[in-house]
């Protein structure tokens, strides 16, 4: 066998093992997590029989930090053995690695997400982050599917079984590059992603699935890094997104930063020690604030030490704090304002008033915070809904999700599902009129439907720099939508499409996608050439654009090249 | 009849109509109110849905199922959804006159211009101004990102709260690195007061 041909079969057997594992799967029973793919936690999922089982660790946690070290002692540490090397290493320990998957690195918030972790990140190809640990180089979606890789290990461990799908949940905002970087690191943990979903749907699938309950809900899904605020309609096993806000930069960590420049201003008062240059130092802050911050969601106070800390010059001393909840409610009101405007912006999006929201679900360990509950309370007018564990609920949901998509999904496994509701479910209330009773029949374990929608406004750039949406924000997914553009100038050979995000008058204001170029068009002046630009979001929620000459039918399909995506060639 | 068999030939069916108008492919009177629209467009989803059929379906079909299920999303989307959301305008398909000027703007790189629906009057370019209904001064200073986190900064210092001030103005910062304007009003208010 020549070299050539080597190099054919080696290029051609993923493919072939991916279409088996499409087409071959029907008989054998196949095992599909639900994975909450978080900024700090990770926890995973998986719908059986009689209900939903946690995937734990090997301690039997059911929360797995989603934090990977490369230790001086060499290999790869996950989870909460990487966590521990925080305080030997922290230069060596990523976290957070959410709040830079699929980003530009030059962009603003990126930066200034940066000041915050305690490793190195540099720019890599296609203006990704990199992560730089000792002499290794990680692109983002590597360190996640570290992550994932970890929760499939624990899952087969657990399940005595090869688990090879999962559904992974996704913040609701979360743009192209972010998206398709989380499949690439599902990709790299060798899982076939069935499906992204929206954390704040899988929160209301967990809820609502199995109830046969028709009602309005507010899912506040208020994480580690990152804040959503979804209005879902729930009819049946319909669930469906009305409307979908967030602030992606805003989470459990702001208010953590927030103490331990408490905590570091603390000890540079009354010990005259400046942290802020000792990044060992910062970490052991960092762990006391978030300790404390646990604490002040129980308790009115917390007071106490943070014990060995390591000054500069060799000493070993410690930090005494004090802190009531009013003091502390008053350094993160400022977040907390910013909340409630993410929420009255999606409120507003959905055209209801709060009167109309029959339930608030709160989801995320930040929304144990209780200036978050209170606010909301205030503002809803109802006790948000705190019966169920916001660590947890995202999990569920896609674990649910990746039932029903795997077709393993039975009766029971909703959380508020009383035993025996699955005869009284089974009647099917909506007769199908144009299609036969089979279908029906395939209807009639109800599986759960999510209707989700575009969380942002998709557009281009036309003359003079302006910008034409043509997918608004909040349009049901998948979605595919045609619109008919001219050109400006004579002769005009060439059409260049600038794609973005948002819906800024002015293109630059926007968020850049990409750009698709129509080459090799008819000389016709300026206004008789018709090109259609057709926008499709698939139904993980990615744009795939395609334009044509529409006289001639000559198309152009590029996929835009995503910028901060991953790319194949990794630096 | 299966129920593959079923839901191609409705794949067909829509195939054969996508051009026809939104109240058509959802089978609704065009003046059918928000709930009517909705039912019909559940109706649609829970027997039709590409979901239901992972299984069932080879991968062409599928992908020929969920572009189907995509023109009904987008006829819903049309007609407003259940929430009236803004029903986007339909494409208008008359040349109109150009813009003159603007292309040259753009560099060597030949730009594109939207057919402009024409009830809609030309873009106007001051719109930028409508964002910032008060003191177009301060407006003016950053872009319309920075302008939001600006605003917050204001209302937190006028109401006292320095860390919020100068968070929101961080922010600003961030989401405006070129504005001195912005750097400007930090110093000052890191700055301790002189008296």
């Amino acid at each position: 066998m020549s070299r050539s041909q080597v190099a054919f079969y080696a290029s051609f057997l993923p493919e072939c093992s991916t279409h088996l594992r499409a087409h071959g799967d029907n008989d054998a029973v196949s095992i599909a997590l639900g994975i909450d793919l978080g900024t700090t936690n990770t926890v995973a999922a998986v719908a059986t029989a009689t209900g939903v089982d946690f995937i734990l660790g090997p301690r039997g946690e059911r929360v797995h930090p989603s934090v990977v070290a490369l230790p001086n002692a060499g290999g790869i540490a996950v989870g909460p053995d990487a966590k521990l090397f925080r305080l030997t290493e922290p230069q060596h320990v990523v976290s957070s690695a959410k709040r830079f998957i699929g980003q530009n690195y030059r962009a603003p918030l990126v930066q200034l997400a940066m000041t915050g972790v305690s490793y190195a990140i540099e720019e890599g190809a296609n203006q990704q982050p990199i992560a730089v640990l000792r002499d290794r180089r990680m692109t983002m979606p590597e360190i996640s599917a570290q992550v994932l890789l970890y929760i499939k290990r624990c899952a087969e461990r657990q399940l005595g079984d090869r688990v090879d799908q999962a559904v992974i949940t996704v913040p609701a905002n979360f743009t192209d590059a972010q998206r398709q970087a989380t499949k690439e690191a599902g990709r790299l943990a060798g899982l076939d992603v069935m499906r992204l979903i929206n954390e704040p749907t899988a929160a209301a699938l967990a809820y609502g699935f199995g109830q046969n309950i028709e009602e309005t809900i507010c899912v506040f899904d208020f994480g580690g890094g990152t804040l959503d605020v979804s209005i879902l309609h729930i009819a049946g096993e319909v669930v469906e997104v009305l409307a979908t806000d967030g602030d992606f930069f805003l989470g459990g960590d702001d208010i953590d930063r927030t103490l331990t420049e408490y905590l570091a201003a603390e000890l540079n008062r009354s010990q005259n020690i400046d942290p802020r240059p000792h990044p060992t130092l910062m970490t052991k802050l960092a762990m006391g604030a978030e300790a404390i911050k646990c604490h002040l969601s129980d308790y009115a106070a917390a007071e106490g030490d943070i014990d060995d800390l390591n000054f500069p010059g060799g000493v070993v001393g410690r930090l005494p704090f004090r802190l009531n909840r009013r003091t502390y409610d008053g350094m993160i009101t400022g977040y907390i304002d910013r909340t409630m405007q993410v929420a009255k912006q999606a409120m507003a999006a959905a055209k209801l008033t709060p009167q109309q929201i029959g339930r608030v679900l709160c989801v995320g360990g930040s929304s144990r915070i209780p200036l978050v509950r209170s606010r909301l309370a205030e503002y809803f007018g109802r006790a948000p809904d705190i019966s169920i564990n916001p660590d947890e609920v995202v999990a569920h949901g896609a674990a649910i999700a990746a039932g029903s998509l795997a077709g393993t999904l039975t009766a029971g496994t909703g959380m508020g599902e009383k035993v025996g509701s699955a005869a009284r479910k089974s009647q099917n209330p909506v007769a199908p009129q144009s299609l036969n009773s089979v279908m029906a029949n395939i209807a009639a374990l109800p599986r759960p439907l999510l209707l989700d929608v575009n969380p942002s406004a998709l557009a281009i750039q036309t003359a003079g720099g302006y910008t034409e949406v043509l997918l608004e924000k909040n349009a049901p997914i998948p979605i595919e939508r045609s619109r008919m553009f001219s050109t400006v100038r004579d002769d005009q050979t060439m059409v260049e499409i600038a794609c973005c995000r948002g819906e800024q008058r002015k293109f630059s204001d926007n968020e850049p996608l990409g750009t698709l170029v129509l080459d090799g068009l008819p000389a016709k002046r300026r206004g008789e050439l018709t090109i259609e630009v057709t926008f499709r979001v698939d139904p993980d929620g990615i744009l795939h654009v395609r334009a044509r000459d529409a006289a001639s039918g000559a198309e152009q399909k590029a996929s835009l090249s995503v910028i901060g995506a991953p790319t194949k060639a990794v630096t | 009849m299966s129920a593959t068999a079923a839901v191609m030939s409705w794949v067909m069916h829509v195939e054969a109509n996508a051009r026809a108008a939104p109240h058509e492919l959802l089978g609704v009177p065009p003046t059918a109110t928000p709930d009517v629209v909705q039912s019909a467009f559940y109706a649609v989803a829970k027997q039709s849905h590409p979901d239901r059929f992972r299984n069932l379906l080879t991968p062409p079909q599928l992908e020929r199922l969920t572009r189907a299920y995509s023109r009904i999303a987008d006829a819903y989307a049309t007609m407003g959804g259940r929430v009236r959301r803004n029903p986007a305008t339909l494409t208008n398909l008359t040349a109109q006159g150009s813009s003159p000027g603007v292309a040259a703007a753009a560099g060597a790189m030949p730009v594109f211009r939207a057919v402009a629906p024409t009830t809609v009057p030309p873009p106007l370019p001051k719109a930028d101004s409508a964002s910032a209904p008060t003191e177009p001064n301060t407006a003016s200073q950053m872009n319309s990102k920075a302008l939001p986190y600006f605003r917050r900064a204001e209302t937190a210092f006028a109401a006292n709260d320095l860390t919020t001030a100068r968070l929101q103005l961080r922010l600003a910062i961030a989401a405006d690195p070129a504005s001195a304007y912005l750097r400007r009003v930090l110093a000052e208010l890191d700055s301790p007061p002189k008296s």
